[in-house]
């Protein structure tokens, strides 16, 4: 027995990395698919529950690579929420005056600000990071009224229907890619809705998360997603990226290698605003083109939550971005009487006994016995069909990044130098 | 001598607040709004012997959240929430202070003890999950704020609260009143004018910073707090059990978070309302502990200076300028004390480097000659 057992761990180390994200992705995908059939829950995997899926992952999958560009130089980056927020206001200001791509360069150039702040704090003055952060959140007004409510009351009131707390909006969109027969569409069937109509076990599943992909697929979620290769390829693929993880790995010896760290770092952390506020414009463009405040709902430290939960890489942290968006999505669309949640215990379920089955051949006890518990509360939570109050369930993503970032903080890397101030002619 | 340190540690800050006033003034500027005339309609607010009240009123309850971060921040843990520990410690005392009925102190105390509790308890969860799990505490506790908030909301709509003009807890009887302190204030001739009060929760709070101040400065325990702060390292090699310190340090300041509420809920409002009860100093409590360094009168100062910038924003609206303004100039000064903050320690540290490389070099040169 034991021996078939490592040779399945030994099978999956041998695995390339992409191979084991297309597996853990195909095993969610019939957990979720085992989830929705025994529990009688369409909603898990309906089409519009990926299409919200998918946009609500947005700004914390641009967050977390944000977070991934400064953190790789060696700068943590609590204000990204800030930024975020920054770029949802400049979106709102910037789409009400020049239309959604107006909204979409706006949100960039608002979180960069931010981000430009924060390079000022910690890379010129050598402030601590979270410090930095936290007081960039403060002036901003993630916590309440500040610079945002000011600008408001500013440019958003008695602007058609704008006021200190939102903007006035505008119409249109970005335009959408259409596909034929993938796209929902008057003068096509759609084939994939079709095939996500019969609920076949798995398939089914699959051709619902296609339709919410393809059925109604606007240019903010192809750019978005586009970001992910495109920041591999720049911190893996090129000089400058080089560069960049030298520094937020150890930048003295990055320094006497002739990389100008200070100004690497500065360029990163702006580069990390400029992803959150493209976040945060997302929401706007979402939002039919209006800011409105609080509209981050702490998406900024989700994003960094997935950043920590996908290992300070791009593929992880779209895993951890897109898991987030999922319950965010269930948490809009869920509405008492949705089986959703219950189905979710079910998983629940699943997912801790594994993990106690994985401590007992481990022979750690302690968490044999820890997982077992958590396996038998959840489950009990499942057999009573535990309906849990409007509130908590709006507290879905909250609750889910705290599990998710308890269940995998263990096995992580961050960047050596990430949190650390570095000045020119230190050690380290 | 002690005059003369006295000017240095007041330098920094004096140089901050001039700092963070001309840029303040000039975002006023860019607004289209006359800094003059929106400063000097602050400064008319404050003054009287009613708005002296009123700002200590405010500050007590940020001063002990300035406390309940400041514990942390000795040890290099960075609590954020401190908001939702306080909110939710609050919504229960005032659950179970409407429950019970007891003689007035021991009432008093129940409902403190109460929120103490359940506000230690929801700042032990970060603590346990980062002791064991290793979870980051600034991403834990900004979770936790937004939870709390859900569990207060889930916790409204059942039969402890009852719906008036806003839903909330059934209103406290008078023996769970905090006295207020205007006899006294009456004896030594002050007299306030009506309807407004001294809270006497301003006694509490001096009596947690004097304890602050000795578990700090004079205790085994705040010395390995300090020292885990310091060089987390240096502090095992000498015994000082890292998760232990984190766990009762998160615990106290939770402990003391409870309190955060409690003057609004005893001495103001006498029922927990939701979307009514003062929300925002978990977070006003940082900035405190960014300004005060962690030492209890510099943290009192800071929360005197917030409850002053407090008061005076009323003034903002007679000068036609929106009273969020005053957030920004928060934050602003925050802003630039964190980097003079930055500037005069690094400027100390090297002014310490020559001086002792000079000396290291002048009896070196002794020895040579001799």
């Amino acid at each position: 027995m034991n021996i078939t057992e490592s040779g399945i761990s030994a099978w999956w180390k041998s695995l390339r990395l992409p191979h084991r994200y297309m597996i853990i992705t195909a095993l969610g995908m019939a957990l979720l698919s085992f989830a929705r059939i025994t529990t009688n829950a369409p909603g898990l995997t309906a089409a519009g529950q990926i299409e919200r899926s998918f946009i609500l992952m947005l700004p914390i999958l641009m967050a977390g690579i944000g977070g991934l560009f400064a953190e790789r130089v060696g700068i943590i980056n609590i204000g990204l929420e800030g930024m975020m927020v920054l770029g949802t206001w400049f979106a709102g200001f910037a789409g009400y005056h020049f239309g959604p791509w107006g909204a979409l360069i706006g949100g960039i150039i608002g979180g960069a600000l931010g981000g430009g702040v924060h390079a000022l704090l910690t890379v010129v003055f050598g402030v601590n990071h979270t410090i930095s952060g936290f007081v960039i959140n403060l002036l901003v007004g993630t916590t309440g009224s500040g610079l945002v409510r000011y600008l408001s009351t500013l440019y958003f009131k008695g602007r058609g229907s704008g006021s200190p707390t939102n903007s006035p909006g505008f119409t249109g969109t970005t335009g959408q890619i259409r596909i034929p027969f993938l796209t929902n569409s008057m003068h096509t069937t759609n084939w994939l809705a079709k095939i996500g109509k019969h609920q076949w076990f798995v398939v089914s599943d699959f051709a619902n998360v296609l339709n919410g992909f393809f059925g109604i697929l606007r240019l903010e979620v192809v750019i978005g997603l586009l970001m992910i290769p495109l920041t591999w390829w720049i911190l893996w693929r090129t000089k400058f990226g080089l560069s960049l993880r030298s520094c937020g790995e150890r930048p003295s010896a990055a320094d006497s290698l002739g990389v100008n760290v200070y100004r690497v770092q500065i360029l990163a952390v702006i580069i990390s605003g400029a992803f959150a506020g493209l976040g945060g414009a997302i929401l706007v463009l979402d939002n039919s083109g209006a800011y409105l405040e609080g509209q981050s709902a702490n998406r900024g430290f989700i994003g960094l939550a997935a950043l920590i939960f996908g290992n300070w890489r791009p593929v992880g942290i779209f895993i951890g971005a897109a898991l987030f968006g999922y319950t965010d999505a269930l948490q809009v669309r869920t509405t008492s009487g949705d089986k959703s949640v219950i189905a979710l215990f079910l998983i629940g379920v699943l997912v801790s006994a594994f993990f106690a089955f994985r401590a007992w051949r481990a022979g750690d006890k302690k968490a044999m016995v820890r997982s077992s518990l958590i396996t038998a509360v959840v489950l009990a939570l499942y057999i009573v069909k535990f309906e849990a109050p409007d509130d908590i369930v709006k507290a879905l993503p909250y609750l889910a990044t705290l599990v998710i970032l308890t269940a995998s903080s263990k096995r992580l890397r961050p960047p050596a130098a990430s949190g650390m101030v570095w000045r020119k002619g230190m050690v380290g | 001598m002690k005059l003369k340190s006295l000017y240095r540690s007041a330098q920094a800050p004096i140089i901050a607040i001039a700092i963070a006033l001309a840029v303040s003034a000039l975002a006023l500027l860019v607004g289209g709004y006359n800094p003059g005339r929106a400063f000097s309609a602050m400064a008319s607010k404050v003054g009287s012997v009613e708005s002296a009240a009123l700002i200590v009123n405010k500050a007590v309850p940020i001063f002990l959240s300035g406390l309940a971060v400041s514990i942390g921040f000795r040890m290099g843990i960075f609590n954020i929430g401190v908001e939702g520990q306080y909110l939710l410690g609050a919504a229960l005392g005032g659950v179970v202070g409407a429950a019970v009925d007891l003689p007035g102190p021991i009432h008093v105390l129940i409902i403190m003890l109460t929120a103490m509790f359940f506000s230690m308890l929801w700042a032990l969860i970060p603590a346990v999950l980062n002791v064991q799990k290793n979870v980051h505490i600034v991403i834990s506790t900004i979770m936790l704020n937004a939870i709390a908030v859900s569990v207060i909301a889930a916790l409204s709509k059942t039969h402890w609260f009852i719906t008036t003009a806003f839903r909330q807890t059934r209103p406290l009887k008078p023996s769970a009143f905090f006295p207020n302190l205007n006899t006294p204030l009456r004896w030594i001739g002050i007299h306030l004018p009506k309807g407004t009060q001294l809270f006497g929760f301003v006694i509490v709070a001096i009596l947690v910073g004097v304890g602050y101040h000795i578990l700090m400065g004079r205790t085994r325990f705040g010395f390995d707090i300090m020292a885990t702060g310091i060089n987390p390292t240096a502090a095992r090699f000498a015994g000082v059990n890292p998760k232990r310190t984190i766990l009762v340090a998160m615990a106290l300041s939770g402990a003391i978070g409870g309190l955060i509420g409690m003057a609004g809920l005893l001495e103001d409002q006498h029922a927990y309302r939701v979307g009514e009860f003062p929300v925002g100093f978990g977070f006003a409590g940082i900035a405190v502990a960014l300004l005060g360094r962690g030492n209890v009168s510099g943290l009192a100062l800071s929360a005197l200076l917030f409850g002053l910038l407090e008061r005076a924003s009323l003034g903002l609206s007679n000068a036609k300028v929106p009273r969020e303004f005053s957030a920004i100039m928060v934050g602003l000064l925050i802003l630039t004390m964190v980097i003079i903050y930055e500037l005069t320690t690094r400027k100390v540290q090297a002014q310490a480097i020559k001086e002792a490389s000079e000396l290291l070099a002048k009896t070196h040169a002794e020895k040579v000659l001799a």
